[in-house]
């Protein structure tokens, strides 16, 4: 089989590795900042598809055709985001008699339409979180009369939506006529759908999903669950496997839901679905499923054993499942971080430019996911994601001692990363303790300096012998030939100039 | 010589000497610092502690990464900054905070106008980048002197957005520069380069 992925950065590295160990072929596409990026090198076959910004290069669907036509790729993997929950591009892969390597066109429609998700999962007696499901698109003054009988605080989400794009926290009346014109407007920018709809905001609640896999004979099994309930703007930036707040009877229970609601859509490949877990640990909701490869499905992979990648290009191909619910046993713990170009100590501002040095961690139960190499260009032009560094551990602290080792290990230069933070998190006692839930991030941590008086010296150190340094250049540079007061000051000063 | 580290709130006097002594508030230190990569990553070795640093220098300040911290280091040697200054001063250059778009993107929206007055923190731009909306703010008090950015338009890394007057006093030649087209060139003249003292290196 030949596949061509139309994705780029860690994930598109990350199928290619799975074609390779499957003898399958790979074909990568490219936009001209992307000449040199990774995926590309590692593919058999590669092609240009167009300009950088992504409405002229990954989203072109015609391009990406053109480019499996041309290379007489079999099937095409879409990856995450982008093309990957778009069910015009899956139904165009399979009218031009290719392979999509995910799900039916109308099971990514189904679930993508938010609130046509939330009504067939109160069909399929999966517990949905209160709200409105208006069949019909309302009217802000629709949306605003429905909020009084929701309750705030509430979220204003768009129907479109993912990834917390289009999404809106609102605490009063007050604040939702703002909120709705913001997530319309984003919606709108984002999808080209200003559909909205609202949620009760469950307080205090954990991000909870459960990994599916299901094939083109009716078998559906799940993986239990992934903790994901650290985020930054609704953007997760840290996830488990197994979740501290599940036990194996909730895993059961929430695999069950999870299952149903992939039958209920007629769910083929593997498939996410996230619910929300109340404070109490017992109550769960649907939240939504993510018709495609997760970003942290390597930490469900690390802890069960099974590949996602592979198994979603059998099931492409036809096959049956091998594994049944049985065979799916959760040995040790693993966590991903994930690793962005923003800067922790500046709002997480996006940071571009060089890598101009990268040193991975490595040994005894880390895996790297990246799209990194010395030399490469972190363009403004993508998702900041740019590596992911995950851990097995034989338990959740023997994890979190090995995932402060690897962070320790990590050096990139050149850009910002959120390695900081990460390191600041694998020394939290409610992180330690797992006592945190979706709003943590953003109401009780902070970036601010440590008070370590060792650092403080160590920083001193190593300023001063820099400043020396400098201040040499400096002089150097400042003083015009022949003596001056630059020169007479430098000597002065006992500079080597 | 004899520098003032000051760290966060915290002085260190350390004397560098030119056999590479170390002397850290009286206390001796065997220091060893190697670059790695030539820019910023260094390791540094203090009396066999072995250390790895990332270091950024920004506006004369030496942001240290380590550890999972950045530590803002501020090294004091008043003559030489006295001097730097006066070399500045002599290169013509003027007073008052000019902001730049700290990455390429989109301008969604302009949120001052000429004559505005605003306090340190008060949102300026807002920059779609990398998907996200992210809010460009104010880096002091001031009045608003000229806005270049225009909402739809993409700029790159380092374009001007908003120039900012540190003082109230400058409202009367406010209104004549607001321009809507301006570019990097226009405010050429009027900002402060952090590192104005390299114009004068070649004579």
């Amino acid at each position: 089989m030949k596949v061509l992925i139309a994705n780029r950065g860690e994930i598109a590295v990350r199928i290619i590795r799975a074609c390779r160990e499957l003898g399958h072929d790979s074909v990568a596409v490219y936009s001209d900042v992307d000449r040199t990026a990774l995926h590309v090198r590692h593919a058999d076959e590669a092609y240009r598809i167009g300009p950088p910004p992504a409405s002229e290069s990954y989203l072109r669907v015609d391009r990406i055709l053109e480019a499996a036509r041309a290379s007489g790729a079999d099937a095409i993997h879409p990856g995450y985001g982008f093309l990957a929950e778009n069910a015009a591009f899956a139904r165009e892969v399979a009218d031009a008699g290719l392979i999509f390597v995910g799900p039916p066109a109308d099971a990514i429609r189904d679930m993508g339409d938010k609130i046509r998700a939330r009504r067939s999962m109160i069909a399929a007696g999966v517990p949905v979180v209160p709200g409105t499901d208006s069949e019909t698109r309302m009217s802000d003054p629709e949306l605003v009369a429905s909020a009084a009988e929701v309750g705030y605080p509430l979220l204003v989400k768009a129907s479109a939506g993912g990834g917390g794009k289009g999404m809106r926290r609102v605490n009063s009346y007050e604040e939702l006529p703002g909120a709705i014109a913001a997530a319309r407007r984003e919606a709108m920018n984002s999808f080209s759908d200003d559909t909205l709809y609202i949620e009760r905001l469950i307080e205090g609640a954990r991000h909870v999903e459960i990994q599916v896999l299901a094939d083109a004979h009716g078998n559906v099994i799940h993986l239990g669950e992934r903790e994901c309930s650290l985020q930054r703007r609704h953007q997760k930036v840290l996830e488990e496997c197994p979740s501290p707040a599940v036990t194996p009877e909730l895993r059961a229970t929430m695999g069950a839901a999870a299952v149903e609601a992939a039958r209920a859509v007629g769910y083929v490949s593997a498939g996410t679905v996230e619910f929300l877990l109340d404070a109490n640990g017992t109550d769960f909701y649907f939240l939504e499923m993510n018709t495609r490869l997760q970003v942290e499905h390597p930490v469900t992979e690390l802890v069960t054993g099974v590949d996602l990648v592979k198994q979603m290009l059998r099931i492409a191909g036809g096959r049956k499942l091998r594994i049944t619910q049985d065979d799916i046993e959760w040995n040790g713990h693993a966590i991903e971080c994930r690793i962005n170009a923003e800067d922790p100590f500046n709002d997480f501002m996006p940071s571009t430019g060089r890598v101009t040095s990268l040193l991975e961690p490595s040994g005894p139960g880390v895996r790297v996911d990246s799209a990194l190499y010395e030399g490469y260009e972190v363009s403004l032009y993508y998702d900041p994601l740019v590596a992911k560094l995950c851990v097995l551990g034989e338990s959740r602290p023997d994890a979190i001692l090995r995932m402060r080792r690897a962070l320790d290990e990590y050096r990139i230069a050149g850009i910002k990363t959120t390695i900081p933070l990460h390191q600041r998190l694998m020394n939290l006692t409610q992180f330690i303790s797992a006592a945190y839930d979706t709003s943590y991030l953003e109401t009780h941590f902070s970036m601010d300096s440590s008070t370590d008086d060792d650092l403080h010296r160590i920083a001193a150190i190593a300023a001063s012998m820099l400043a020396h340094q400098h201040r040499g250049d400096v002089i150097n540079r400042l003083a015009p030939s022949g003596p001056s007061e630059w020169k007479r000051f430098g000597q002065r000063q006992g500079m080597r100039t | 010589m004899k520098y003032t580290a000051t760290v966060e709130d915290r002085d260190f006097e350390v004397d560098i000497d030119r056999s590479g002594e170390v002397v850290v508030d009286g206390v001796a230190h065997a220091v060893d610092l190697r670059p790695i990569d030539g820019t910023s990553l260094f390791s540094l070795i203090i009396d066999n502690e072995s250390h790895e640093l990332l270091v950024e220098r920004r506006e004369g300040m030496y942001y240290v990464y380590l550890a999972g911290n950045r530590l803002a280091v501020d090294v004091g040697d008043a003559r030489l900054k006295a001097l730097i200054a006066m070399s500045r001063k002599k290169a013509g250059e003027t007073s008052g905070a000019t902001v730049f778009a700290p990455m390429p993107g989109l301008v969604v929206k302009v949120l001052v106008e000429p004559g505005a007055v605003v306090s340190e923190g008060d949102g300026l731009v807002i920059l779609e980048a990398m998907k996200m909306e992210n809010e460009i703010r104010s880096p002091s008090d001031g009045v608003v002197r000229l806005v270049s950015a225009t909402a739809g338009s993409a700029v790159n890394i380092g374009d001007v957005l908003v120039i900012i007057d540190a003082s109230t006093d400058g409202l009367g030649d406010v209104a004549v520069e607001g321009s809507a087209d301006g570019s990097a060139q226009e405010a050429g003249g009027t900002s402060t380069a952090p590192n104005g003292s390299a114009g004068k290196a070649s004579p």
